[in-house]
């Protein structure tokens, strides 16, 4: 029934999306908090860096927890206002009375948002590179970490938003800030097969397995890529991202961007 | 319907909930609303009114019947462009300001440069939102929050407005200003849907009016025909509401005052 999205539209609601996370004074005390955690440990680790761990490894680890911490914060943030909060307050039905799609609100919102958490990464990733920059060494790989970080955001980002439409704001930012917990730390090596989610007993090991199964394929981290790990008789291999982890994550973000729409369209406002 | 019909809205019912559980929120409900008129909707609270001008805006799907809004389907969002809303507990985005709201309001509706800018800041006037135009919406207070929706509803320059509860949280002089806001409108050939329970307000602008009672529309006719006779439009209301089977008061039935 309805006209094809509006890329005139869309761009109005991600301009005024950007405005609006412009105004939450929170954001950028959260955004300032992690850039000097993250400048700060990265400074510390260039001075007194990890046993076993060369300077630039310790740096590099440094630099990137905060910022993965901070996704984790961001994600609660915005994800709370990403159209769940909006139907349930009227917003929605405000913006959906004027002439505007539910594909170009769902779009317009998601862009808004995602853009706002790539280019707060994209600060925090910069200030880490100046430090690791400054050491003597322009470590290119912590660039692209800090680029799959924000990918891996923007994905969850989507996922949370589908499901704080389906099942309720608190229940699926849960949901989301777990699954991105897990599998950006334990997923990955889950995936990867240096820990077999057998060996964990008892929920744990349900609740794992559940997100593995469920939850996009999150990229490895290329920081990691290539390492080795020892763990009893068997030495693993990180896995870094491939062409096909990217495919396989953007068809989750589309997937959940899609379904969406399909719900608030369907949705009685 | 005739061809002069704004909004035709045909034999509506309106369900919510599934199967055993379903609440019939209107039935069997049609109404006309012509180009150039305003037309009230009475119902005490809880009545349908909100369900109606829900259903008119595309926002709700009937169970059955039909609407018609500019003569096509209300889902089809280009028929938006043409008419202002105002809804019956309004919000807005809570880190915008009032400005920020308007702006972001108006180039939805396809207001570009300095036609958008001249009507935000028209609109920041007329609603006597000019001191707080920098505030984000959260610090609002409900009466400033309804102005902003008022201011957003004429923004545009609609055909066609559509008003829930319009004064509710507006102080005697703010609801003075929206009468005189809506004969304005109406002076300049817009046509109005008001969905009020002032019904001071009704009487006062209103040519036709539309008494609605537990989803059911019981009444609808001009106001001279209605008042005929020298009746009070509160003396309308209540005798359709009782003969309706509304109006037993907050006691229970069969208890007496003390």
């Amino acid at each position: 029934m309805n006209r094809p999205p509006h890329l005139r539209t869309i761009l109005t609601i991600v301009r005024f999306t950007l405005v609006e996370n412009a105004g939450r004074r929170h954001l950028w005390w959260m955004i300032g908090v992690a850039f000097t955690l993250a400048t700060g440990l990265a400074l510390v680790g260039t001075f007194f860096p990890l046993p076993g761990f060369t300077t630039l490894q310790t740096v590099e680890l440094f630099a990137s927890t905060p910022a993965s911490y901070f996704v984790l914060v961001v994600l609660v943030v915005l994800g709370l206002g990403l159209m769940r909060a909006e139907i349930d307050s009227g917003v929605a039905a405000l913006i959906l009375s004027r002439p505007v799609t539910a594909a170009e609100y769902v779009l317009g919102r998601y862009l808004g948002n995602a853009v706002a958490v790539a280019a707060s990464l994209a600060v925090l990733g910069g200030g880490a590179f100046l430090v690791v920059l400054a050491g003597g060494d322009a470590d290119w790989k912590l660039l692209y970490h800090f680029l799959v970080l924000s990918w891996n955001a923007c994905v969850f980002l989507a996922l949370v938003g589908a499901l704080g439409v389906l099942i309720g704001t608190v229940a699926a930012i849960a949901v989301g800030a777990l699954s991105f917990y897990a599998l950006g730390s334990g997923g990955t090596y889950l995936i990867s097969g240096i820990v077999d989610a057998g060996a964990i007993t008892g929920a744990a090991a349900v609740v794992l397995r559940l997100f593995v199964a469920l939850a996009p394929h999150v990229l490895a981290s290329p920081l990691s890529a290539g390492q080795e790990t020892v763990i009893g008789d068997a030495v693993f291999v990180f896995p870094g991202p491939t062409l096909a982890d990217f495919v396989w994550s953007a068809t989750w973000l589309v997937g959940a961007l899609l379904f969406t729409i399909v719900l608030v369209e369907r949705r009685e406002l | 319907m005739t061809t002069a019909s704004i909004i035709a809205v045909e034999h509506v019912t309106k369900r919510f909930g599934r199967r055993a559980e379903a609440v019939t929120a209107l039935t069997d409900v049609s109404l006309e609303v012509r180009r150039g008129e305003v037309v009230g909707l009475l119902g005490r609270n809880g009545a349908g009114k909100t369900t109606l001008v829900k259903t008119i805006l595309g926002l709700l799907r009937p169970a059955e019947g039909t609407v018609r809004l500019f003569g096509g389907d209300p889902s089809d969002v280009d028929t938006h462009r043409r008419l202002g809303y105002s809804p019956e507990e309004p919000n807005f985005p809570r880190y915008l300001t009032p400005r920020q709201s308007l702006a972001f309001c108006g180039a939805l509706s396809g207001l570009r440069g300095d036609a958008l800018r001249t009507a935000v800041e028209r609109q920041l006037d007329a609603a006597e939102l000019r001191l707080v135009a920098g505030r984000q919406a959260r610090q609002l207070s409900k009466g400033m929050t309804q102005r902003l929706s008022l201011a957003q509803a004429f923004l545009h320059g609609p055909e066609l407005l559509i008003l829930d509860e319009p004064t509710a949280d507006l102080d005697p002089i703010g609801r003075r200003q929206v009468r005189d806001a809506i004969e304005a409108f109406r002076a300049g050939g817009g046509t109005v849907l008001l969905n009020s329970h002032l019904l001071s307000e009704v009487e006062r602008v209103c040519d036709r009016v539309a008494i609605i009672h537990q989803g059911r529309l019981h009444r609808e006719g001009k106001l001279d025909d209605l008042l005929a006779g020298g009746k009070e439009l509160e003396d309308v209301f209540v005798e359709v509401v009782t003969a309706a089977g509304g109006g037993a008061g907050f006691l229970p039935q069969g208890d007496e005052p003390a």
